[in-house]
């Protein structure tokens, strides 16, 4: 069986599922490849089944015969709100939600990770079609605990290292971060990954409200070595994802055994926090840091090979030559 | 004492609050007017006001232009700290030069007024963490004309049975894409016969929403329109439906939903609105379907809410303010 990925090459998380994935469907004995819609010679054309992770190129679509399968990565609340703000600064703008609905009616099985998502989506397919919820893995021979190669700052050092849209942003956390230091003046707060061009929000924001002093924010990106370093040495990982959903970094911190924090809602997650009143959130937080509250039973994160054997299952079933 | 109360007309939630503190203030004996930032020719009478009051901004120009010695600034708040912040991230990642800021000019309110005002405790506390020591934002109670917005008939119920009301601006603090997802998952299981009325959709927004709207159903059990209701069909709108529901994240309460309560509907909101009968917990929208739904097949007992305050307590409270100043 041979299955495409498409996916453009970015370094973005789906860029990097899409890849864990041909490599995990591999070990299955899957023939799969990795193709970028955004370069002709990537392609490929004589798969039985092309999956779609980004966009799937209609020139492929139209020729080729294969089932495809739509893997929804973003949140149905991500495409709505990056359409309307696409939308109205101009003329030819994209339409991420457009696409999302096309896919849903056009593509031979739509697959999502949550169960929240899973929900949405199936309100808005057809009578008698399904939206697969299959789990999200990670590679768990590499996140793994790990000596750390030195302690982090803080007591507690806190942790969180999310893609900065407003999905999941360090807004509240940072509004919230002096009521934190107030009860935990050891604190320290640990953000990399905060692009250039959000600096000149940001950094006004935690100079003016004293979230600074004990914080740690740059652009920096970390490699995954150093990522798995960082989830190691950390006393607390905290990815505050809206509505509750989990994403591949608080599976990651997981797997590495860090202590992860989240909205309500996340299965993978030792602590809940939950969305709204950022005092409220402070209320939450604080106790949790200070090692007061016990942690919940969590859902054991699965391993990438959970994945990959749950979209073989679709494959077959589409019947995939 | 001269009160100028400076806004841009632009016929906002914002603007026709401004107008009926203005009112309120003058019912109290202050000589407090209110006018346009956009108007080029300003009287004299408006520039020898003792206090201005800015609900938006203040122009460095208007500034200089003005008459009196050492005037002083009470900065209004109206926008949430999560909608400005967020306001200039857009703005300023679009990649063009000259993109406005929304937060740098937050800033340089707390920063500039000689008392900052807020009507949200949450909003307080945030705020008080940006100020420098020793300052503090002032607390004043958010008030609506209870003469204007108070129960009367109905002119003919709203289709539904339960009908269920919203009006919200559409942007991202309080757009209806929670409440349009909701909806498929709540209608169905509802006793009765339920109606969602959701109007104020801008027509910009239409080519998302609708497609959205249309597949998963919600449009079905819905009358949704891009109708902006005058205040006396907005105040019958409140008066001929079952509820009056208004998603606003970080659960801040508004105007609209003091104007429903002050009317007498039943009003739902995010945990946090002190003066809403219902609470929802912003979030899963699966959780969120379960409350609703339990609220509109009551199950649910109404919260103990605290009372809308008229625009005369607030108007007293900024009378506080401009004598102390």
């Amino acid at each position: 069986m041979r299955v495409c990925h498409w996916t453009i090459y970015n370094r973005s998380g789906m860029n990097r599922v899409a890849e864990s994935f041909v490599e995990a469907e591999k070990k299955l004995g899957i023939d799969s490849v990795l193709a970028n819609p955004g370069d002709e010679e990537t392609w490929v054309w004589d798969a039985d089944i092309n999956v779609s992770h980004t966009h799937y190129p209609d020139k492929v679509f139209r020729k080729s015969k294969a089932p495809v399968v739509w893997v929804g990565h973003g949140t149905p609340e991500h495409a709505v709100e990056v359409s309307i703000e696409d939308g109205t600064r101009g003329y030819g703008h994209s339409d991420s939600w457009m696409l999302i609905m096309r896919w849903l009616q056009i593509a031979d099985a739509i697959v999502t990770f949550w169960p929240r998502q899973q929900t949405i989506w199936q309100t808005l397919l057809d009578n008698g079609r399904r939206a697969y919820c299959i789990p999200l893995g990670v590679d768990k021979e590499f996140w793994k605990p790990l000596p750390s190669g030195g302690r982090f700052r803080g007591k507690p050092s806190v942790f969180s290292a999310e893609n900065q849209h407003y999905i999941k942003w360090a807004y509240d956390l940072l509004v919230l971060w002096p009521w934190v230091l107030r009860e935990l003046p050891g604190a320290y707060l640990h953000i990399p990954y905060m692009p250039h061009d959000m600096h000149r929000w940001f950094f006004p924001l935690v100079n003016a409200n004293g979230a600074a002093t004990r914080l740690y924010m740059m652009a920096q990106a970390f490699d995954h070595v150093g990522l798995r370093n960082a989830f190691n040495s950390i006393d607390y990982f905290i990815g505050l994802v809206r509505y509750g959903d989990f994403n591949r970094l608080s599976l990651e911190a997981g797997a590495c055994g860090a202590k992860t924090i989240s909205y309500r809602g996340n299965p993978y997650a030792d602590y809940w926090i939950a969305e709204g009143d950022q005092r409220d959130m402070a209320r939450g937080l604080v106790p949790i840091l200070k090692g007061k509250v016990e942690p919940r039973e969590k859902e054991p994160i699965p391993d990438i090979l959970d994945t990959a054997k749950a979209m073989k299952e679709i494959y077959d079933r589409l019947g995939a030559a | 004492m001269r009160v100028t109360h400076w806004t841009m007309f632009r016929s906002s939630g914002m603007n026709g609050f401004a107008e009926s503190l203005a009112k309120a203030e003058k019912a109290l004996g202050l000589d407090s007017e209110i006018f346009n930032l956009d108007t080029e020719a300003v009287p004299n009478s408006i520039l020898e006001a003792d206090i201005h009051v800015c609900h938006t901004y203040f122009p460095e120009g208007l500034r200089k232009k003005l008459l009196r010695e050492n005037p002083k600034y009470v900065h209004v708040m109206h926008g949430t700290p999560e909608f400005m912040f967020r306001s200039a991230v857009e703005a300023g990642t679009i990649g063009t030069y000259g993109h406005g800021d929304s937060w740098m000019t937050y800033q340089h309110e707390l920063k500039t007024g000689d008392v900052i005002v807020t009507f949200h405790e949450r909003h307080k506390a945030i705020i008080d963490t940006m100020l420098d020591r020793g300052r503090a934002a002032t607390l004043v109670p958010l008030g609506v004309d209870r003469e204007f917005w108070s129960p009367r008939p109905s002119s003919g119920k709203f289709a539904g049975n339960p009908s269920l009301f919203t009006c919200e601006s559409p942007h991202f603090i309080k757009r209806p894409l929670d409440l349009f997802l909701v909806w498929p998952l709540v209608y169905p299981h509802v006793d009765g016969n339920p109606s969602l009325h959701a109007v104020n959709l801008e027509f910009v927004t239409h080519r998302w929403y609708f497609p959205l709207v249309n597949r998963n159903g919600c449009s079905y059990a819905s009358h949704l329109s891009y109708i902006r209701f005058s205040p006396e069909d907005l105040r019958n709108a409140y008066l001929s439906t079952d509820y009056t529901i208004g998603l606003v994240r970080y659960g801040d309460h508004n105007l609209v939903s003091l104007e429903a309560n002050a009317c007498g509907a039943k009003t739902i909101s995010y945990r946090g609105n002190p003066y809403s009968d219902f609470w929802i917990t912003e979030g899963d929208q699966r959780d969120m379907a379960k409350e609703l739904l339990a609220i509109l097949n009551k199950k649910t007992e109404p919260r103990e809410k605290k009372p809308v305050p008229d625009i005369s307590d607030t108007a007293k409270a900024m009378k506080e303010i401009y004598e102390r100043l």
